[in-house]
C-alpha cells in the first residue's frame, strides 16, 4: 500500500529537503545558473567542465544524457547522467537539471561485459583447438599408416636410403601428433574441462614403469639412475594416468640435456603429502631463465641441428596437472650443475 | 581365419587398415557408417568390430547403443578406433572399454586386436 500524507509541508521544511538530497539539482534560465543545491555545488567543484556542459543542454528533454567528464586533478574519466525539466522560475521559463555521478555503475557493467567477453573467447578458442585437432589426427593417421606399411615393406622392397628417408617422415609425424596432444591438453587445463580421475597407486611402481620406456636411450647415452625411495611402496591416491604423463615429461627432459652423469627419481613419503623430485646432472638452467620455465611456448636451452625438439609446452602441462591434483612444482639449478625437479603431491 | 569388420568413413584408412590385417591373416569386411555396418552383420558374423565414431548417418555411439539391443550380437568385441580422444567416458558409460586413438601404431593396433580376440 502507498502511504498517504496529509498536510502541504511549507517552504523552510522544502529548503531542508532540498538542501539535504543526495540528488543534484540545478536551475538554469537562458543557459545561465540561477540556483544550485550543496550537492550540486560539489559536483561542480569535482567536474570543472560540467557547468558549462549542463547549462548548454539547450532545450528541457526529460531525456537521459550521459556525459563523459574527467575529475579535477584526475586522469579517469566519470560518467554523468543528466536530465532536464521544464518549469518555471521567478516568472522566466528555466530547466531544472538533475544529475548524478553513474561511473561505479558503468565501471561494473563494463568489467562484467569484459568478463563475458573473455568467457566467449575462451570458448570459441577451446573449441577451435579441440575441433581442429580432432580433424588434424585423421589425415596423419592415414599419413603415418601409409608410411609404416611401405617401410613394413608391406607394398614391395624398398632400399635403405628409402628406408633412411621414410624413418624421417614418420618421425616427424610423431612429432606433430605431440604437438596436437598437447595443445589439447593445455587447452583442456586452461578451461578446466580436465578431471582428475583419483584411484589408489604405489607411487614407486608408477615411478619404475615410467623409467622403462627411457632404457634404450639412457643406455645408449651412458647415463646412470640413481633412485631414491623413502619406502618400498608409497601409496597415494592420484590420477594414475596423468602423473605418469608428469614423470614421462620431466624424465624426457632431463635425458634431453644431460650427456653424462646420472638421472634419478627421488620420492620422499611425509605425513600428508609426497615429495617427488625428477634430477640430472645436465646442462642446468641459466637463473635468469628460472622464472620462465613454467611458461607456455617457452623453450629454453633448445639446440639447432639434430636433437629431440619440444613443444614449449611440457613444463606448463606438468605444471596444470600437478596443480589439478592440490600440489607445487618447483625448480633448483643452475647452469652446468644439473637441474632437480621437485614436485608435491597430497597424499588424498 | 577370424574376421574382422572395419567401420568407417574415411576410405583411405579402411583400405590401409584392410592392407595391414590382411597381411596378418584377417578376413576382412568393410563399411563407411553404422548403418552399413548393421547391414554388413546380418550376413557375416566377424570376431571382432574396428569402429570409428565420427560417420554419418550412424555414428560410432549410435552403433553401441543399437549393437547393445541385438541379441544375436552380443558377444562380438568391439575396438573403438578415433580421432576423438575426449570420448572414452561416454562409450565406457555404454559398456565399451576398448579404445584407441588415431594416429594409432600399427603394432599397438594389432596387440590390441589379438588380445581381443584371444588369438
Amino acid at each position: 500500500m502507498i502511504p498517504h500524507f496529509s498536510g502541504a509541508l511549507n517552504s523552510d521544511e522544502y529548503r531542508v529537503l532540498i538542501e539535504l538530497s543526495r540528488n543534484a539539482m540545478a536551475i538554469f534560465v537562458q543557459g545561465e545558473l540561477k540556483y544550485a543545491n550543496p550537492v550540486a555545488l560539489q559536483v561542480f567543484a569535482q567536474f570543472p567542465n560540467l557547468l558549462e556542459k549542463i547549462s548548454s543542454l539547450a532545450v528541457p528533454t526529460e531525456e537521459v544524457v550521459r556525459l563523459s567528464l574527467p575529475e579535477n586533478g584526475q586522469n579517469q574519466e566519470h560518467v554523468l547522467e543528466c536530465q532536464t525539466t521544464e518549469l518555471n522560475w521567478q516568472g522566466a521559463p528555466a530547466a531544472l537539471a538533475n544529475f548524478h555521478d553513474v561511473s561505479e555503475y558503468y565501471q561494473v557493467q563494463s568489467i562484467k561485459s569484459e568478463i563475458r567477453e573473455q568467457k566467449r573467447v575462451d570458448r570459441i578458442k577451446d573449441e577451435f583447438v579441440s575441433t581442429v585437432s580432432h580433424e588434424i589426427r585423421t589425415p596423419l593417421s592415414i599419413i603415418r599408416e601409409t608410411t609404416s606399411q611401405i617401410l613394413d615393406g608391406l607394398h614391395g622392397e624398398i632400399t635403405s636410403a628409402q628406408k633412411n628417408f621414410l624413418s624421417k617422415t614418420l618421425r616427424n609425424i610423431d612429432r606433430l601428433t605431440k604437438i596436437i596432444n598437447d595443445l589439447l591438453d593445455i587447452s583442456k587445463i586452461e578451461s578446466g574441462k580436465i578431471e582428475i580421475r583419483r584411484e589408489k597407486v604405489d607411487l614407486v611402481s608408477l615411478v619404475r614403469d615410467s623409467l622403462v620406456q627411457f632404457t634404450p636411450q639412457i643406455q645408449k647415452k651412458g647415463l646412470q639412475v640413481l633412485n631414491s625411495f623413502s619406502h618400498p611402496h608409497i601409496e597415494i591416491s592420484i590420477d594414475k594416468d596423468k602423473i605418469t604423463q608428469v614423470f614421462i615429461n620431466l624424465l624426457s627432459n632431463s635425458l634431453k640435456f644431460t650427456e653424462q652423469g646420472h638421472i634419478g627419481v627421488g620420492l620422499k613419503e611425509w605425513d600428508n603429502f609426497v615429495e617427488c623430485s625428477v634430477m640430472d646432472t645436465g646442462v642446468g638452467v641459466a637463473s635468469e631463465d628460472l622464472s620462465k620455465l613454467f611458461n607456455k611456448f617457452i623453450q629454453i636451452g633448445r639446440t639447432d641441428g639434430p636433437g629431440q625438439k619440444g613443444t614449449g609446452l611440457g613444463l606448463a602441462i606438468c605444471k596444470g596437472l600437478i596443480e589439478l591434483h592440490g600440489g607445487k612444482i618447483w625448480v633448483q639449478s643452475e647452469r652446468g650443475q644439473g637441474t632437480q625437479m621437485i614436485f608435491t603431491l597430497p597424499k588424498t | 581365419m577370424k574376421k574382422v569388420l572395419i567401420i568407417d568413413d574415411e576410405a583411405d584408412l579402411v583400405e590401409l587398415l584392410k592392407a595391414r590385417l590382411e597381411q596378418h591373416q584377417y578376413e576382412i569386411s568393410t563399411a563407411f557408417n553404422g548403418e552399413e555396418g548393421f547391414q554388413v552383420l546380418e550376413k557375416v558374423r566377424p570376431d571382432l568390430i574396428i569402429l570409428d565414431v565420427a560417420m554419418p548417418k550412424v555414428d560410432g555411439y549410435m552403433f553401441v547403443q543399437q549393437f547393445k539391443q541385438r541379441e544375436n550380437l552380443q558377444g562380438i568385441p568391439i575396438l573403438i578406433l578415433t580421432a576423438k580422444n575426449t570420448l572414452h567416458e561416454l562409450f565406457e558409460a555404454e559398456g565399451f572399454y576398448d579404445y584407441l586413438v588415431k594416429p594409432f601404431e600399427a603394432e599397438i593396433l594389432l596387440a590390441r586386436i589379438e588380445e581381443l580376440i584371444g588369438r
